[in-house]
């Protein structure tokens, strides 16, 4: 490769890599009170929670603050993640528009192509995302009774 | 007891002790007491936090992230495999469900023949299993005591005329809330925590909470120590530990003790370190069922099915399987899919009966280290093994089917629902596939491999490491390949017959 190629594809690069941080960070709903998540990256997880367990709860707050425990490295990689769901992968599955401005059904048909996808990396990442959400949704004494579960022997 | 936790430190400190065992489970527990009634000078070290019983909130969100590495999110490196492994003081027996199995006489025949192993014989072991039977009131779990989910284990293998049994375990004044994966709040498991630690910390040892062992320290061919760190509550290493000691006990599972030793750059002239990790891969299968079945209550697993386990080499039944029920976070995580199909079957929950299989692989694994110091797991289910885990998907669906299910969930991708024996007879192997299914492994075994030929195992018959005077593990890395069952007795059993080796050891040193 050339050195004027390199340093061309360099600049795409670097101007998408802006292009999609500027992208990334506008049209999002201000919201207060997070402890480690930005405000698009609450956006992000928020819609997916939303499809994972169909309503609209406060699990997304609980995995802010779960994440806000977490190693560094761990908070880094569920960054990217969201990024991914965001930008790439609705594109990977035809659609133009960004993952939280998709209507349901094509937001679960990004989820449904992230659960099944040929990588294992990907299927993991979706079981990522699925963890977080059952786990901030169940965690919720009032879903219990659905469920026919009694909770915890023991109330300290 | 009395423990020193490692967030409450305000300086470093430099400790001398005969041994430094790093780990408290079931081989580091054991180890702690036995080389204290030995009279040595003894140094625990556990990552993990000190927990008393009514610190167990019975909530998953809670205590999973206390309880397990990684905050239980610890997975194989291709994300295949969630491997469930310990961190708090009592390490994996403060977790596991209590179950308790000897060794199979087949699997010692095995080591002696295939891995140079000696002094093992099912005789030489039958009374160190004995003695921690007794130490642990070992007993078989009484049918009174079969919660419905194990009811339907057993009802389904009578229809079927399969193999099974009950399973004996180590409680005392259990209460049957089903708790037990997430800690027990009434502490009735006999466990390292409760029944090992204790007595040692009575005879001086002492135990170190939330301290992180950094590096076996060594030179010339002999351990010096530990170099371990103080973590704040953050996790976050805060005060230094050096501890000074003529040996040290590796004792922190199969994974954590295999990274250590590759972190402190032990002599590996054959590259022994870190390779053969069997870890009994297993997946879930739920049936629904008419009547309540409530699986979350009593013991979570009472009953086996030894049907399609055969011990023996070379054989193509090398499937365990017993119940698996999980509390709601646990059971939606396990669930397949997600939406509409995921909450149907999660209102189902209070009646759906549970199966796990288990099986004995022959997959073999490694751990390695990634940049950030922590352990890498790379295993993947070889071709052989992902058979038996289709032959233990079956096995399930008939089982829960012959038991009076009226709908079987294989929770795959995509999720196959079976009603008939021609539904489980069409279910391929395509279905166990890497990241078909979900799979977990909550045994890892045989990184620091026991034998007496150094070409082919890490430490010798006795657990001493083969070029590095003074290391000894005693914990599940030793096993030479998979047990096909539940690992802590074993784990107990084989800490507690090395023991004195490791004394000899410090008796020889000092002299």
């Amino acid at each position: 490769m050339t050195r004027r190629r390199w340093l061309g594809g360099a600049l795409v690069v670097g101007l998408a890599v802006v292009g999609a941080g500027l992208v990334r960070a506008r049209g999002y709903a201000k919201v207060e009170g997070l402890r480690t998540l930005a405000a698009w990256e609450f956006a992000v997880l928020d819609a997916v929670i939303a499809r994972m367990v169909l309503e609209r709860t406060d699990a997304t707050r609980f995995a802010d603050q779960f994440l806000a425990d977490a190693p560094a490295r761990d908070r880094r990689d569920c960054r990217h993640l969201f990024a991914f769901i965001e930008q790439l992968a609705p594109l990977r599955c035809g659609y133009l528009s960004r993952f939280t401005r998709l209507d349901p059904a094509a937001q679960d048909a990004v989820l449904t192509w992230l659960e099944r996808a040929p990588l294992g990396q990907l299927r993991g990442a979706f079981q990522v995302l699925k963890s977080l959400s059952m786990m901030g949704f169940y965690r919720d004494a009032g879903t219990w009774p659905s469920l026919g579960y009694t909770g915890p022997a023991v109330a300290w | 007891m009395q423990v020193r936790r490692g967030r409450e430190l305000t300086q470093d400190l430099t400790l001398t002790a005969d041994v430094a065992i790093v780990g408290s489970g079931a081989g580091g527990g054991m180890a702690a007491r036995e080389l204290a009634r030995a009279g040595a000078r003894v140094i625990v070290l556990e990552e993990g936090p000190f927990l008393r019983a009514e610190e167990m909130s019975q909530r998953e969100e809670d205590m999973m992230p206390k309880l397990f590495q990684e905050r239980g999110g610890q997975m194989t490196s291709d994300l295949a495999i969630r491997v469930m492994s310990g961190r708090a003081l009592g390490g994996s027996t403060v977790h596991n469900i209590n179950l308790c199995k000897r060794i199979a006489p087949e699997i010692l025949a095995l080591w002696e023949r295939e891995h140079s192993v000696t002094g093992m014989r099912e005789a030489d072991l039958r009374p160190t299993f004995e003695q921690v039977e007794a130490d642990l009131s070992v007993r078989s779990i009484e049918e009174k005591d079969r919660n419905a989910n194990n009811q339907i284990l057993a009802r389904g293998l009578t229809a079927l005329g399969w193999r099974g049994g009950a399973l004996s375990h180590n409680r005392v004044g259990c209460q049957g809330s089903g708790f037990c994966e997430i800690g027990c709040p009434f502490n009735a498991k006999q466990n390292a925590l409760k029944v090992l630690l204790p007595e040692a910390a009575s005879r001086g040892a002492q135990i170190f909470s939330d301290v992180r062992a950094l590096a076996v320290k060594h030179e010339g061919g002999r351990v010096r120590g530990i170099e371990a760190e103080a973590l704040d509550a953050g996790g976050r290493g805060h005060k230094t530990l050096r501890i000074r000691a003529a040996a040290v006990v590796l004792a922190g599972s199969a994974i954590g003790s295999a990274a250590l030793a590759l972190k402190s750059g032990l002599p590996d002239p054959y590259l022994q370190l870190g390779r053969g990790l069997r870890m009994h891969p297993g997946l879930a299968v739920a049936g629904w069922f008419d009547d309540k079945v409530d699986g979350f209550r009593g013991i979570p697993q009472s009953y086996e099915c030894t049907e399609w386990l055969d011990l023996s080499p070379g054989s193509q039944r090398r499937v365990w399987i017993t119940t698996a029920f999980a509390h709601p976070i646990g059971a939606a995580v396990m669930l397949p899919g997600f939406g509409a199909f995921h909450r149907t079957w999660m209102q189902r929950y209070s009646h759906l009966a549970v199966l796990m299989a288990m099986v004995h692989d022959q997959s073999s694994g490694r751990v390695g280290l990634r940049g950030d110091g922590r352990a890498k797991i790379d295993y993947t289910v070889d071709a052989g093994d992902r058979a038996q885990l289709l032959l233990g998907v079956r096995a399930c669906a008939r089982i829960l089917l012959a038991g009076g299910a009226k709908k079987v969930l294989i929770p795959s991708i995509p999720p196959i629902e079976v009603e008939t024996e021609a539904q489980i007879d069409a279910i391929s192997e395509e279905a166990v596939a890497p990241h078909s299914i979900a799979l977990t492994a909550v045994h890892p075994m045989g990184t620091l491999r026991m034998g007496d030929n150094p070409r082919t195992s890490v430490v010798s018959s006795q657990g001493a490491h083969h070029q590095l005077a003074g290391l000894f593990v005693l914990d599940g890395s030793l096993f030479p390949t998979s047990i096909g069952g539940p690992p802590q007795i074993p784990i107990y059993a084989l800490s507690m017959h090395l023991s004195p080796g490791v004394a000899d050891f410090l008796r020889k040193s000092s002299s």
